[in-house]
């Protein structure tokens, strides 16, 4: 990342304008921030989420190294293309929207992950009207609570990337599926579905765990 | 108790998902709280999922980021350096 800055003018500001206009022509006007309002939006709104960010990003790569590229590849894109952002409004949403983006085109693209589940059958599974669907299927929570820190996080890895995001940010990060919907590019009711899905993908896993571990359903 | 096929179970039903993932509105919550204790079986339901959820949270540690990110991050941002 030693000369970051002119990369990323090079190579991403075709797809993050495209982005941008997509999302200005839909709910947000550009701005024109003096020089000290941008370094002070940069400092009091997008810095603070660093952890928040650093966290996801971990999450999504693995690895210290790249997530510390991704997390600082998106803040400078998100100071690059500040003008964009309402003052006041949510910036961690803003953010991470920015970094799943980066993440699935510049990270994945280099990872050996498949890029995509199969969406068609989950969402032939689940009607978002179809409240009765959207309990999961069970798991002896006592098993989960028994597990070390580890065991879970390695059943959350192995998740495929789309669902483990999801979890990460409804049931870490404690986003609405609002702004999921938004920083994902999906409708409220995939995003529903695919929650739902994924919570049972998990505790598939976590039940092979937990049966390992002497737990009987 | 309440029949199931109250117009208040329905709405149980439908907001039990939402209440777990905390995407329900205040009165919704309440509503959920004060009729769902009709059917030990959506009670039982709702426990189980908020204690697999809250199980879920203390498991996952959070991955702080590094202290000279923020630095990094800090010195390469500037009106001269990206235009």
């Amino acid at each position: 990342m030693a000369d970051n800055n002119k990369e990323l003018q090079n190579t991403d500001d075709q797809e993050v304008k495209s982005e941008e206009a997509t999302e200005s022509s839909t709910e947000t006007r550009r701005n024109r921030y003096s020089e000290s309002e941008k370094i002070d939006i940069f400092d009091n709104e997008f810095l603070p989420q660093i952890d928040s960010m650093y966290n996801f990003a971990y999450r999504l790569t693995f690895d210290e190294d790249d997530a510390k590229d991704l997390v600082q590849e998106t803040y400078l894109k998100a100071f690059r293309f500040i003008d964009s952002f309402q003052r006041g409004t949510n910036a961690k949403a803003w953010l991470f929207r920015i970094l799943k983006n980066s993440f699935i085109n510049d990270f994945r693209k280099k990872s050996k992950e498949p890029s995509k589940v199969d969406y068609q059958e989950v969402e032939t599974y689940y009607n978002s009207e179809d409240v009765d669907a959207s309990i999961t299927t069970d798991l002896r929570v006592e098993a989960v609570q028994d597990m070390i820190g580890d065991e879970v996080s390695n059943a959350l890895n192995s998740l495929a990337v789309d669902f483990r995001t999801v979890i990460i940010l409804c049931d870490l990060e404690g986003f609405t599926y609002e702004e999921m919907a938004k920083i994902l590019d999906i409708p409220i009711g995939t995003v529903r579905s695919r929650l739902h899905r994924a919570r049972n993908l998990l505790k598939d896993k976590l039940r092979s765990y937990a049966e390992s571990m002497g737990y009987q359903e | 108790m309440l029949p199931k096929d109250s117009p208040q179970y329905s709405r149980c039903m439908e907001l039990l998902p939402l209440v777990l993932d905390s995407q329900a509105s205040t009165e919704d919550t309440d509503f959920f709280h004060k009729y769902a204790v009709n059917w030990p079986e959506v009670l039982d339901c709702y426990e189980r999922e908020k204690a697999f959820r809250d199980a879920l949270k203390a498991k996952l540690d959070r991955f702080v980021a590094p202290q000279d990110l923020r630095h990094i991050i800090r010195e390469h941002v500037n009106p001269q350096n990206i235009s």
